[in-house]
Formats: C-alpha cells, structure tokens, sequence
C-alpha cells in the first residue's frame, strides 16, 4: 500500500475528506433571515424545551438525595438486661432505611457501653479517621481501629492516632426497659448530631 | 485455478471497499505514516494500555454472565464465580490482573509521554484527553474493587465515604449521593455496578476516539533530539520534513514492536492469572463480621499511606484538594509548557518531577502494602516473645510480659521483630528509656500511643515496667538518667540507685 | 528451514514447561494451577475454625507457648501441669478468664470471641498433650488446697533457690504477688515454669520433692507477703478449698483498683 499523503501536508485535519461537507454549505455572503434560517431556529429551540423535559427528570434522579432529607430515626435496641453493667458490648440493629435486596448489609453494628443503671453510651462503629470497623478491647479498655491505628478511651474519647474527634455517639433513650437509639445514618464527619 | 480465486477474491474486495471504503480506512489508521524514529520500544505502551482495556471489556461483559449486583446476592454470586463456574476462576483473574496491568501500564506511558514531550505543541489535546482516561481509569479500579463486594469494598466505600464526608458544607450531600442513600445499602451497589459497567466504560470508549483520533490528526511525536527546539512557527513543516524524508506506515512496519510487546502483556496477564489467581472475595460484606481489616488495591495504596502518614490538620487537605491539583496541575502541563525542548535530557526539572513522583508514589505504595502503621488486632494472643526476651526474668516482669499481651501492647509493638510496627519494637527499650520515662510513657501516652494511665492498676505499671527495664541486649547496661552525674560504668552505681529508687529487680541483680 | 520449525517448537515447550511449574498437586489428588482458588481456602467466619492447632495459635500461644515456643505464664504442655489440672476447671478459666488476674475470658459472654464449641476443640486439645507423669520422685500435690502454715512456708522458703535461679526475695515482691491469685502461686510452686528456670515441687527445695501439705505452707508464706500499693501488709485470708468440681478459683485480691482488703 502506497502513502496515501503527500508529505507536504501530512498533519492536515482530513475533516472534509469524506462526503460529510456538503457544497451547499459555503459561506452566506450576508445575512437575511429566510423560512430555512427560521426553521432551524425553531428546531433548536423546540430540542432546547425537549432536552429541558427530558433532562431535569434525568437529573433530578441523579441528584435526589441532595433533596433529601435523612433524618435520625429511632431504632429499638432491645431490653437494658441485655447489656451487663460496667461493660461495652456489640449490638447491631436492622437499618431503618433498608431494602429488601440489602442482604447482610442491613444490619448495622454498634457499641453498646452501659456505664450503669440506664446510663449508656452508644458509640458507631467506624472511626472518624476513615470509617474503619473499631474494634472493643475489654483487658486495656480501648477502641482500636485496624486501618490507620486510631484509639479511643472507653468514653469514646479520641486517644491516640489519626482520628480528628472521638467516637461517633448516637443519642439515646430508656423506655421501659427498653434501649433505644436514634440512627440510620453512616456518620462521617460532616453527620450532625452524633 | 489460483488466479480464479485471487480474481474472486479480488472481486469480493473491490465490491466491500466500494461501499466501506475499508482501503481508505486503513491508509488513514494503521496505515498512517510515522518518523521511522518513533517506531521504538518506547512507544508501544499508548497500544498496550488500549490492549488491556480491551481484555477489561471482553472479560467484564462475560462475568456479568453471573454476576447479580445486588447487596444480598453479589458475594454469593461472587463465590459461584470463583468456586463453581467452570473456568470462572481464571476470567476473575485475568480481569483482575489486566486491571492492575492496565494502571500501570498507563501510568509508564503517561511517563514516557511526559519525559518525550510529547505534550508540547501541536499535541496539547491528545494529553489532556489522556489525563481525562487517566481519571476515568482510576475510576473504573475504584469502581471495580466495589464489584469484588466482599468485606473490603464495604469498607472500602465506608472509607470514600469518610472522604467525601470531610467537603467542607456539603459533606452530608457528597456522601448521601455516593451511597445513594443515607447509609451503605444495596442502591450503593448498584451506583456503583452502573458507573463501572456503563458510565466509565461509555466514557472511555468516547476519549478513546478522541485521544485515537488526536494521535492520528497530529501524529505520533517523533523521537526527541536534544537541542531540537519545539516552535509554534516552524514545528509543523519540522513535522511534515521528518515524515517526508523518513516517514514509513505505521502497520506493517511499526506496528511488529506492539505486536511482540501486546503478546508479552497479554501472556503475563495470564501467567498471573494462573499462578497466583483472582483476588478474594474474603469475607462477607456483613457490616457486623467486624474482624475486617480493609485494603484497597495496590493502585490505591499510596492514598491509604497518605491518610496514615499525614497529621491530622493536613489531611483533609490532601485527600479532598490533593488529586484535584494534581489532575489540573496535568491539564494546565501542555499549556503551560508548549515549546521548547523535548528531550528528557534537556529538561531536568521534568525529569527530577519524575523521579520523586516515582519514588514518592513508589515508597507510599510499598508503605501501603506493609502498612507498618496498623495496629494487628490479634497480636496480644498471637505474638510470642522469643526466648532471650524471658529467660533470667524474676516473677514480677514475667508477669509485665504478661500484661503486655494483655492489655493489648503487643497489637501495635512487635518484640525482635514479631507482632505489629504499629509503635516501637521493644527489643531494646530499656537501653532507650529509664524507668520513670517508661512509667511516664506508660501513664501518659504520647506520640501515637493511648495514655494508659486510666486503664492499669499500680501493680500492672510496675510489672509492665520492670519488664521493659529488663528488655536490653546482654551486657547493656538499662538507660541512665542523664541528669545524674555520669559515673565510670564500672561502679553501676546509677543503675543501683535507680534499681532501689525504683524498687526494681533488674536481671543483673 | 530447521530454524522456522525450531522456533514454534520450542516456543511450545517454553509454554509448556511454564504451565507446568505454575500447577500443583491439591488433596484432592489432581493438578490444579497455582492460582484457582482453593475451596478449603474459601473464608469461614472466626465461629468456624475448628482447628486446634490454629486456634491455639491465635489465641493462646502468647502467653501460655508450647512445643518451642516459650512464654511467660505457665505453659500448657508441662506434663506436671496437664496432670494437675481438672478439665472442667481448665475449661472454665479459658471460658470465663480468672477475674483479678491476666488471664482473660475467652467465652462469648466475656466478649472474648470464641464459642462453646471452640473452647471444647481447645481444653480437648491442651488435654490431648498430656501423657502419664513420673511421680517415683514425690506424689503430685492436689490442684487446689487451703493455705498452710506460713512459718512453716517460709523455713521451705528459705533453703530453696540455689544459683541460676530467680532470687527468693524476687518471689515476695509486692507488686507481683499483687498480680496473681492464690491458685496460680500453688500452680506456680507445684508445675513452675522449668523452660525459664522456675522449679516445680521436684526442685523447689534441694534434695526432695514437696508434699501437698508443703505446698499449701509455701503459698500461704507467699500470700501473707502480700501488701498494697502503699506497703501495708494484707492480712492473709484462708482460702475455701474450691472442690474439683466447683468452676470458681479464688480471685486475686488486686482487681482492677488498687489493692483492698477483700
């Protein structure tokens, strides 16, 4: 196969090479609005409104959870006798905002650190560093985190590594006997109320 | 009887050209001429990455043929994949291979490319659009370690998240769009099946073209000469000179050196396939299987590195203004830098940005897979203490050797070497600290380590003390107070009053 | 010619012989490549491993060693010590830990992780080491029995040690007496901890193996050294003789606070 170019011009844009310029598309010499020009102005603006109608659903989809609003909603984490006083324990609770085809997904861990009486504290389980699972250890009473080897006190207090703030804490409340919570969020740190 | 056939065939030909203009089409592909310089083993890696994207999207399309992507069925589909499908194993493998072959790939010809100036004018767009399949590229990895939905990708996500939850004001909205909800959920799956299997793939086919068709309407850089100056004025007829006085097609006469490299990437991508398999899944993506210990992929290893090594106060700068530099600071590149020398020896300021991106980049990557830095959550139960550590101890720091598997200090401090990196190995650190340093470390915490002072009896200090005190090479003498007056170590008088200040019971005792 | 067949054939071999360096012989007695994943292989919840030898090592081998792997506690393969303990006693301290001491529970109601079922592969295992013991030089002492007569603990005390040992005086130190129980000073007297130097009842005192009665004096002489974080002397307690049966073993009285009287 021979060099289809000639050297002269190699790295010319072949733009008009196939049959895609039509002759008829020369340059008006001046302006005059004509029935063509009108048309495709109607044209355009008819797909303008078209592309509105089919792009706000489209987009409005896309950014519904922006319009959103999640709010913390209250969990039932089961009776107080289930967590021994002077002890942090793992609870988990189904999501309230779960679907049916979360699978494992909809059960959402937490710690659960009754202090005594109906005094509690209910801490999420990912870290504020980067949301890693921490991790309870009842002999030298501290959350440790896997990833970057974050540490908090018992309280939930930031101890040591990388974390910006302490655990993330969920409000709670007693109701005869029965603790219960206020969440469904993944807190990060820009969650309020946590 | 030959010629009827090549005549035939011929005639087949001539009646498909006429209507697909297949000749033509060639001459302006492959056929396109090329500086005879060019066709090096340097430029064959644009092709290669192409040839990976190329394995991604046939063996992507084929596990689709099982995989669900749905939150209670995607691990389960996954394990069918990997266990039962027949040969399943091996398209798990050579898409996660040719994932990792294709990132790096890529990233060696973005190299060669920026090292070649080959950026300069007229080729400003064909790297833009680069940068462009750089970011949609990384985004199909990120996506795609997300399909592997075991209990890394559902950490993984919570780790994005956590990100996206540190944007200043809209923090909430960032993160609520990534899950698709308010928390990880099925819909998180499924924006993430949809973005890695239509929307990035569409993307890429679309810059794809444009990139293809930048190299093919500006040509392919010729091989740089030092001293050879890029000029907006002269460049192009430069251009047109070196292909008319040595130009040559790229297919057939450049192409062999793309050929032979494809076979190699493409045979590698196999071996690895083979012989050391898909990846995972591990455990299920069940939020309450807490004994997760999240990696990403090594492509994104070196971010993981950033968030362990970056004080705190920067660390929201890096990752969220971080990569948004970055890619702009590589958009800006061509435009800012358009002329000029191309060779990589002329111009050290682009090679020592190589170099430390390399090394950087390199050195976090390799910080990322050893991460020295995590705590091993199973070190205090798992993490024995070689012999030496323990002969020769009295009652009382072999209990301290206890408390320090216990209260967990062995989940971050290896001793000799064994257990986590997390803090320092504590082979030695009676020869580092005195006894009241070690107390006050102990106590206090400081530097990366919780303060204990809470969380051990009086009687656990001391043992966990005298312990450490004990922990020094043979014939070392324990660390001195450097505010008492030095003595001749003859005396050991300093360690004696120490030992009694203290009430210690040192091995040398 | 030779050369344009030699080089596909031996491009074959090449292939071949690469193929076959990455398979291997798996249990089920075909080749497989390296590479497919390995249906033992495939990930079980923690609950699952049932394995004695990789839940010892992940649990316990830190603290109590075996085989070659020395620790600092009392180890699990001591023949004296496998011998002594009651099986329903051993499963109950891995299960529920012994409170005021190191020693934590690894049962799931003590957050320790380990099921019902684990902890019966574990006391089975740490059980299966054991082998009958040579008692010509002295009968074995009971597991657990009341304290002695201290004065009598400490005349036993007193000629013990020779060199190459712990000091005696080390065995009083207020801080580790503080530390463990009464039962882990028995054990400790009765099995030691021969691989660091710690004598068991055979080698305690020079000559002759203790009695029972001997070591109960010795602990109690132990147990009256006992002082608080300020160096108060604690009265020393008699101990209920926990029969063999009975899970508890006495907690130490250092819990979690400083030293108190119980």
């Amino acid at each position: 196969m021979s060099s289809p170019e000639t050297p002269t011009d190699p790295p010319t844009p072949c733009a008009c090479e196939g049959s895609a310029c039509a002759p008829g598309d020369a340059p008006k010499s001046r302006f005059k609005p004509s029935r063509r020009d009108f048309l495709l102005a109607f044209g355009v603006g008819l797909n303008a409104i078209a592309g509105a109608m089919v792009g706000i659903p489209i987009l409005g989809y896309v950014l519904s959870t922006f319009a959103k609003k999640y709010d913390l909603r209250r969990i039932e984490l089961g009776p107080v006798s289930k967590f021994p006083e002077g002890t942090t324990t793992l609870a988990s609770y189904k999501n309230p905002y779960s679907r049916e085809w979360d699978g494992a997904m909809d059960d959402i861990p937490c710690w659960v650190r009754r202090i005594k009486g109906n005094e509690f504290q209910i801490f999420a389980i990912n870290c504020t560093h980067l949301g890693c699972p921490v991790r309870w250890f009842a002999e030298s009473k501290f959350f440790m985190c896997p990833c970057h080897g974050g540490v908090y006190y018992e309280n939930g207090d930031h101890a040591a590594g990388p974390p910006p703030r302490g655990l993330y804490t969920y409000e709670y409340k007693v109701e005869n006997g029965e603790l219960i919570l206020m969440g469904g969020v993944m807190p990060t740190l820009a969650t309020k109320n946590v | 009887m030959i010629d009827k056939a090549t005549k035939a065939a011929q005639g087949v030909f001539t009646w498909l050209d006429s209507r697909l203009h297949i000749a033509e089409l060639w001459e302006h592909t492959a056929g396109h001429h090329i500086p005879k310089k060019s066709a090096s083993w340097f430029y064959v890696f644009g092709s290669l990455t192409l040839l990976c994207l190329v394995i991604q999207l046939i063996t992507g399309t084929l596990l689709a043929f099982a995989y669900v992507p749905s939150g209670a069925e995607a691990y389960t589909t996954l394990q069918y994949l990997t266990f039962e499908q027949p040969l399943g194993w091996i398209l798990r493998g050579i898409h996660y291979w040719g994932s990792n072959f294709m990132v790096a790939i890529m990233l060696i010809h973005m190299t060669q490319v920026y090292l070649f100036g080959a950026y300069k004018y007229p080729r400003e767009l064909t790297w833009v659009s680069g940068v462009l399949l750089l970011v949609i590229t990384l985004g199909l990895a990120f996506t795609g370690q997300v399909m592997r939905f075991d209990e890394d990708a559902y950490w993984g996500i919570g780790i994005g998240a956590a990100i996206a939850g540190r944007s200043p004001g809209i923090g909430e909205q960032v993160v609520q769009l990534m899950l698709g909800g308010p928390i990880i959920g099925a819909e998180t799956l499924s924006r993430f099946f949809s973005l890695h299997v239509f929307i990035l793939p569409g993307s890429i086919l679309a810059v794809i073209a444009l990139h293809l068709r930048l190299v093919l309407s500006k040509g392919i850089n010729e091989y740089p000469e030092p001293g050879v100056l890029v000029n907006r004025e002269t460049y192009d007829a430069h251009y047109a000179n070196i292909l008319k006085k040595d130009g040559m097609p790229f297919a057939p006469y450049g192409i062999w050196k793309d050929l032979v490299a494809g076979g190699i990437v493409l045979m590698a991508i196999v071996v690895c396939a083979l012989v050391l398999g898909p990846k995972g899944p591990f455990g299920p993506p069940d939020p309450t299987q807490i004994d997760a210990n999240p990696r990403p992929d090594f492509y994104f290893m070196w971010i993981f590195a950033i968030a362990a090594l970056m004080p705190d106060y920067m660390e929201t700068v890096a990752l969220l203004i971080g990569p948004p530099i970055g890619i702009a600071l590589l958009i800006i590149l061509p435009f800012i830098n358009n002329t000029g020398e191309k060779h990589w020896s002329r111009r050290p300021v682009a090679l020592l940005a190589v170099v430390s991106l390399v090394l950087s980049l390199g050195l976090l990557t390799w910080y990322g897979i050893t991460s020295p830095w995590s705590p091993d959550m199973t070190g205090w139960r798992s993490a024995i203490t070689p012999k030496q550590f323990l002969e020769h101890r009295s009652p009382l720091e072999l209990q301290g050797a206890i408390v320090i598997q216990q209260k967990q200090c062995r989940n971050c401090h290896a001793i000799d070497g064994i257990g986590s990196q997390r803090g320092p190995d504590l082979a030695a650190v009676g020869t580092r600290l005195t006894a009241p340093q070690l107390t006050r470390q102990v106590i206090q915490g400081g530097g990366n380590m919780p303060a204990y002072g809470k969380n051990l009896t009086p009687y656990e200090i001391d043992a966990v003390v005298a312990y450490m005190v004990s922990l020094r090479p043979n014939g070392v003498p324990p660390a001195r107070d450097s505010t008492l007056p030095a003595v001749p170590p003859s005396t050991r008088q300093a360690e004696k009053n120490q030992a009694s200040a203290e009430g210690q019971h040192g091995k040398e005792g | 010619m030779i050369r344009s067949r030699a080089l596909p054939i031996g491009l074959l071999f090449a292939a071949t012989a690469i193929l076959q360096t990455a398979c291997e012989k798996r249990p089920d007695g075909k080749m497989h490549f390296m590479g497919e994943p390995n249906p033992a292989a495939k990930w079980k919840p923690s609950e699952d491993i049932t394995d004695f030898t990789a839940l010892y090592s992940q649990n316990c081998i830190a603290c109590h060693g075996a085989g070659k792997t020395v620790a600092a506690s009392i180890a699990m393969d001591n023949q004296t010590y496998l011998n002594l303990v009651p099986a329903d006693i051993l499963k109950n301290i891995i299960t529920n830990g012994v409170k005021g001491t190191r020693m934590p529970g690894f049962g799931e109601a003590e957050g320790g992780g380990l099921t019902g079922r684990q902890i019966e592969i574990l006391v089975n295992g740490i059980l299966a080491w054991k082998k009958p013991l040579d008692t010509s030089a002295g009968a074995l002492p009971a597991y657990a029995g009341p304290l002695g007569n201290a004065a009598n603990g400490q005349a036993l005390f007193s000629q013990s040690f020779e060199k190459d040992r712990p000091p005696a005086e080390t065995y009083l130190n207020p801080a580790f007496l503080g530390l463990v129980s009464n039962q882990y000073l028995r054990t400790l007297v009765i099995v030691g901890i021969p691989e660091l130097g710690y004598p068991d009842y055979h080698g305690f005192i020079p000559g002759r193996s203790l009695t029972d009665q001997e070591v109960s004096d010795v602990t109690a002489w132990l147990v009256t050294n006992r002082k608080n974080e300020f160096g108060e002397p604690l009265a020393a307690q008699p101990t209920p003789v926990p029969p063999a049966s009975l899970p508890a073993v006495p907690p130490a009285p250092n819990t979690t606070d400083a030293p108190k009287l119980p």
